[in-house]
């Protein structure tokens, strides 16, 4: 799910920790006397031999396990336990590996100098760098199209949106409390147009940007996260308006909701992306009524501007199955 | 001046390149009883419970303030949660605004490195009228009818349908989605899973509908929204540090229980006559299916290399029965060419991408797809002529045209990384489109793009990006446009020649712990050289700017403000005959412009005052857009009077206060404030002042009220809802 294992400095880890976590519950009085009365080195020998007699397996070289780590980086523990990063019990997560330093690296010669040896430190390395870690494991799933993505071209990393030790969202582990607050720190013309009076049920919070795109890439355009179009996408839930048809409107079928519909929101009803009859006059010119001025002299009698416009009579715009359904005014 | 641009972008790499954020050694201990249970795996049971009363009143449109979701006044129980964790099952239940209209559960079950299952069940309400009316009764799913009196009055001419208006019933229209869904994943071993997703969606309710008679006789309808939409995906998939493998097949069906919409013309009792039917039919939206078989493979070379590709085959279908061509008995049948649609789609599309970083400095990647949406579809003959709107008999109607396209896309990027937190990258792209019976037999489109990107950086944030476009059609089909009357210079602007250029810049800057600012921007220039009518020009501004002020972790105020500018320009020829049609002077235009405004605060005051946590939110948004008709000079147009402006706001305001009487029990108070306004020409009360309204045909004057709507229409509104919430977590 999340991306992952961008663990900010300290991190990810303390993967055994959850496995051991009444351990270390149970020892933490001594941890915490070792830690106040000796050098950090001590404190990490001293776990390291806790560690060493409650975990029959070697740890690989250089390597001195997540109770270690959490000698001296509090709270780091905790972070970990509640993700699913830190589910022991899963052989995919850093829990089950090295802990913390599945991700951050050996920590045996940091712990014996702390201050001049430095693990790998997630808030000093580039995105791409970043990245890398992360896709050691997050490289299928939802997770599979990542490399080439917009967003992955783009510089942004994994730890960009998420925060694996500190998130502040009910899932996901984002940087911030919902979906919509992370995507619009960058998307910024997004935001007025949730507010219009068409929208999606986003600011509801009956559907988030997750709901239609997948930000860690997509096999369908822009991000989009079902299906192979932008029209395959959008009849997910408008499925009525799916087809095939008998009768097709050019630049409907085969080609995108979005010439017509702007998806974030407009103040046109339906969301179009521009008022009627004006939207249908950028296509349609031909004689009588589509190529007529429809002015302030006629918005109480024409039934061409008022109310829902052309679309009053040509309700089958999305294409029809109907035999005299060619002109759209018989679904 | 160069120089001086020069200098500060290098101090601002400079800058950007040697700041980075700094984590904390330690974290602070947790203090809320549910996220210290989640952060433990001891299989203590822990959850929330938030009950509480609410109040809501509602002056004006309570339909568009409850759009989304059920805020009705009474007793409510929301965010309740219950959840266990042990090393080797997590389970987690949660309901939201339970019993209400927009209620929803979740169920999230994991077997620790085995099974995660998720159970959904979600209610969308769509509120869309309350003031709603109409004079039809629906004596059948999907048959209107209207009082047989009724019709004959008006049909003798005794009365119009405006001397009914009293009689029309109000009624609430709505939809609501019921969706059911379950998502499972299966981890046979470390590297093998199989999903499963099943969803399943139905549809209740009703919409506005247009059923004409003709332009002149105009009827809208609730239709009936009685639909059932299943899906079904499955993927098996392998995957380890080098590469991955995944084979799927999706399917979905989407079935209408209401196939048909049958309605009285009010107009017209009887007997059918042709141009004026009685009644009429028409098929609503037909039952499909589509299925995919997809595969999808991906494998790390050397160089940090990656190369994944996707191939998926499908196949949309719909086959359901068809309609005579009018239920208008004083028509002579006319033989259907086929009995059924057997509308078929088979699509195919390829995807690869090639992405490296060869060193640490410098990263490609490369991505071709390939689409193709091919109409297998039998042209619909119409030899026999068709039937108009269920009037009159069309001797001359022509066959059906399908809309196949093939499109291929190549992008490549090259990124510098310049210093560490900052790259810079310049791309390109071609994007190749073959249409059937559009205007263009095939366009091609290529794309150049630079862009900065600084992020990782305790100071600073920066994107930007400038990227420019040139679209060109080839072979232009001219018959496309003559055979339906069209203007010869007319160019669809979704295949139309087209220059853009877009640019946008975001900034983030945090100076100091405690303050920071955010600024972005974003222009967009969109040209359509070779269109002589339709769309012409389109342009948009986009601005913001905002600062967050975090003095502690007590207070967090941010605001934000923003301003857009949206313009376009079409231009049409007032043509009621072939000759007019080729004289530019009756040319005219539509000139748009919208302006956005909008500002957003928000105050969090969190346990400054003992046990209290208070939260202060603001949103404005205002809109107003314009239409200006132009007439070119000598024009023999009569002037026209131009449109008032349409214009909406919005403003919401939330406070809400919690105070901690217990570690486990919290008492609230909430006090939401939404306010709405709106003028619009088209679909404001003044201009749909009942449901009886006059149609006109061009240049004729008014003669009837013809025209039978339902009164859904667009006004403001006031509300305030009140809250009073326990909330218990343990």
């Amino acid at each position: 799910m999340n991306i992952a294992a961008a663990l900010l400095f300290s991190g990810a880890l303390v993967a055994t920790v959850a496995r051991t976590a009444p351990v270390a519950a149970a020892s933490a009085p001594p941890t915490k006397a070792i830690a106040a009365t000796a050098s950090p080195a001590d404190a990490v020998a001293a776990r390291a031999d806790e560690a060493a007699q409650a975990a029959p397996a070697t740890p690989q070289k250089g390597y001195i396990g997540a109770e270690a780590c959490a000698t001296c980086h509090e709270g780091y523990a905790a972070s970990i336990t509640a993700s699913k990063h830190g589910q022991t019990k899963d052989a995919r997560t850093p829990a089950a590996a090295q802990g913390c330093e599945t991700c951050h690296g050996p920590g045996e010669a940091h712990a014996s100098d702390p201050e001049k040896v430095k693990p790998k430190q997630f808030d000093k390395l580039s995105a791409k760098a970043i990245t890398d870690t992360c896709v050691t494991c997050h490289n299928r799933g939802p997770h599979a199209q990542w490399k080439g993505s917009q967003h992955e071209s783009r510089n942004v990393s994994c730890v960009s949106c998420h925060s694996i030790h500190q998130p502040k969202s009910a899932k996901a582990q984002l940087k911030t409390a919902n979906q919509q607050l992370q995507c619009m720190s960058c998307h910024r013309d997004k935001v007025a147009k949730l507010d219009r009076s068409g929208h999606m049920p986003v600011r509801e919070g009956k559907m988030e940007c997750t709901s239609c795109h997948n930000p860690h890439g997509s096999t369908n355009v822009r991000l989009l996260k079902a299906g192979n179009s932008i029209n395959e996408s959008c009849a997910t839930c408008h499925t009525e308006k799916r087809g095939p048809f008998l009768f097709e409107h050019a630049g409907i079928s085969g080609e995108s909701c979005a010439t017509c519909h702007d998806p974030h929101g407009s103040n046109n009803d339906r969301m179009l992306v521009a008022k009627l009859p004006f939207l249908c006059q950028r296509c349609h010119n031909h004689t009588r009524h589509p190529s007529t001025i429809y002015d302030n002299k006629v918005a109480g009698t024409s039934n061409r501007l008022y109310s829902r416009s052309c679309v009053s009579c040509h309700s089958a715009i999305h294409g029809s199955n109907h035999p005299a359904g060619s002109t759209f005014l018989r679904q | 001046m160069r120089s001086n641009i020069g200098i500060a972008a290098a101090l601002v790499l400079v800058f950007a390149g040697t700041a980075r954020a700094q984590d904390p050694s330690t974290l602070p201990a947790l203090t809320d009883p549910v996220e210290i249970a989640r952060s433990e795996t001891t299989g203590k049971v822990y959850g929330s419970l938030d009950i509480g009363g609410r109040v809501t009143q509602v002056d004006g449109d309570e339909a568009r303030f409850q759009r989304y979701r059920d805020l009705r006044g009474g007793v409510y129980g929301n965010n309740m949660l219950i959840g266990r964790r042990t090393e080797e099952w997590n389970f987690e239940a949660q309901a939201w605004n339970t019993g209400y209209r927009d209620q929803r559960y979740q169920l999230d079950l994991q077997r620790v490195g085995r099974l995660s299952a998720t159970f959904l069940w979600d209610q969308i309400p769509m509120f869309i009228s309350r003031d709603t009316r109409t004079l039809y009764t629906q004596t059948a799913p999907g048959v209107f009818r209207i009082e047989d009196s009724i019709q004959q009055e008006i049909q003798g001419g005794t009365r119009t349908l405006r001397n009914y208006e009293d009689q029309a019933t109000r009624f609430d229209m709505r939809t609501t989605r019921y969706l059911g869904q379950a998502d499972v994943k299966f981890n046979f071993d470390r590297s093998t899973d199989l999903t499963l997703k099943v969803r399943n969606t139905t549809r209740e309710g009703a919409i506005p509908f247009g059923a004409t008679f003709g332009f002149n006789n105009a009827v809208e309808l609730p239709v009936p929204v009685d639909t059932r939409h299943t899906e079904l995906q499955t993927a098996l998939e392998w995957g380890n540090e080098t590469g991955m493998l995944r084979l799927g097949w999706d399917g979905s069906t989407f079935h209408n229980n209401v196939e048909s919409v049958t309605w009285d013309n009010p107009l017209r009792y009887g007997p059918d006559i042709s141009g004026t039917p009685s009644q009429g039919r028409m098929s609503l939206w037909p039952g499909n299916t589509l299925t995919y078989l997809h595969g999808t493979g991906a494998v790390s070379l050397a160089g940090r290399t990656r190369l994944t590709g996707y191939v998926a085959l499908g196949q949309g279908r719909s086959n359901e029965d068809l309609l005579p061509f009018t239920i208008n008995t004083a028509i002579a049948p006319v033989a259907l060419a086929r009995p059924t649609a057997e509308a078929e789609n088979q699509m195919m599309i390829a995807q690869f991408t090639l992405g490296a970083r060869p060193v640490r400095q410098l990263s490609f990647n490369a991505k071709y797809r390939y689409a193709d949406v091919d109409v297998q579809t039998p042209v619909f003959e119409r030899k026999g002529g068709s039937v108009a709107y269920d009037s009159s008999f069309n001797a001359s109607a022509g066959p059906s045209e399908y809309h196949s396209v093939k499109r291929a896309t190549f992008d490549a990027d090259a990124a510098f990384q310049i210093v560490p937190t900052t790259s810079v990258k310049v791309g390109f792209s071609h994007l190749a489109s073959d249409y059937t019976y559009r205007i263009w037999e095939k366009t091609a489109e290529n794309v150049f793009r630079v862009s900065v990107d600084t992020t990782s950086n305790q100071y600073l944030m920066l994107r930007g990006v400038y990227e420019n476009r040139t679209r060109e059609g080839e072979h232009f089909d001219a018959d496309v446009l003559v055979e339906v009357g069209e203007l010869a210079d007319m160019r669809h602007y979704d295949v139309a020649d087209r220059n853009r250029q877009r640019f946008t810049l975001i900034a983030n800057v945090m100076p100091g712990g405690i303050f920071g600012l955010t600024a972005s921007a974003g222009v967009g220039r969109d040209e359509y050289p070779s269109s002589g009518a339709g769309l012409q020009s389109y342009d948009s501004d986009q601005y913001s700017a905002g600062f967050t002020v975090t003095p502690d972790d007590r207070y967090n105020l941010t605001a934000s403000y923003g301003w857009e500018r949206y313009q376009s320009l079409q231009r049409s020829r007032a043509a009621t005959t072939a000759a007019d049609q080729v004289n530019p002077l009756r040319n005219w235009t539509t000139d748009y412009e919208g302006r956005v405004n909008f500002l957003e605060a928000a105050l969090d005051i969190d346990r400054a005052i003992e046990r209290t946590v208070i939260r202060l939110s603001a949103d404005w948004n205002r809109s107003n857009d314009t239409y200006l008709y132009g007439l070119v000079t000598g024009s023999p147009l009569a002037v026209p009077e131009q449109l008032p402006a349409v214009k909406n706001q919005l403003l919401r305001g939330e406070v809400d206060v919690t105070y901690e009487l217990t570690r486990n029990l919290r008492f609230g108070v909430a006090y939401w404030y939404d306010d709405y306004d709106v003028q619009d020409f088209a679909l404001g009360p003044t201009t749909l002042s009942g449901i009886a309204l006059p149609v006109i045909q061009e240049g004729q004057p008014v003669v009837a009220t013809n025209a039978l709507l339902l009164g859904y229409l667009y006004r403001p509104y006031t509300a305030h809802a009140g809250f009073l919430k326990l909330t218990y977590l343990w």
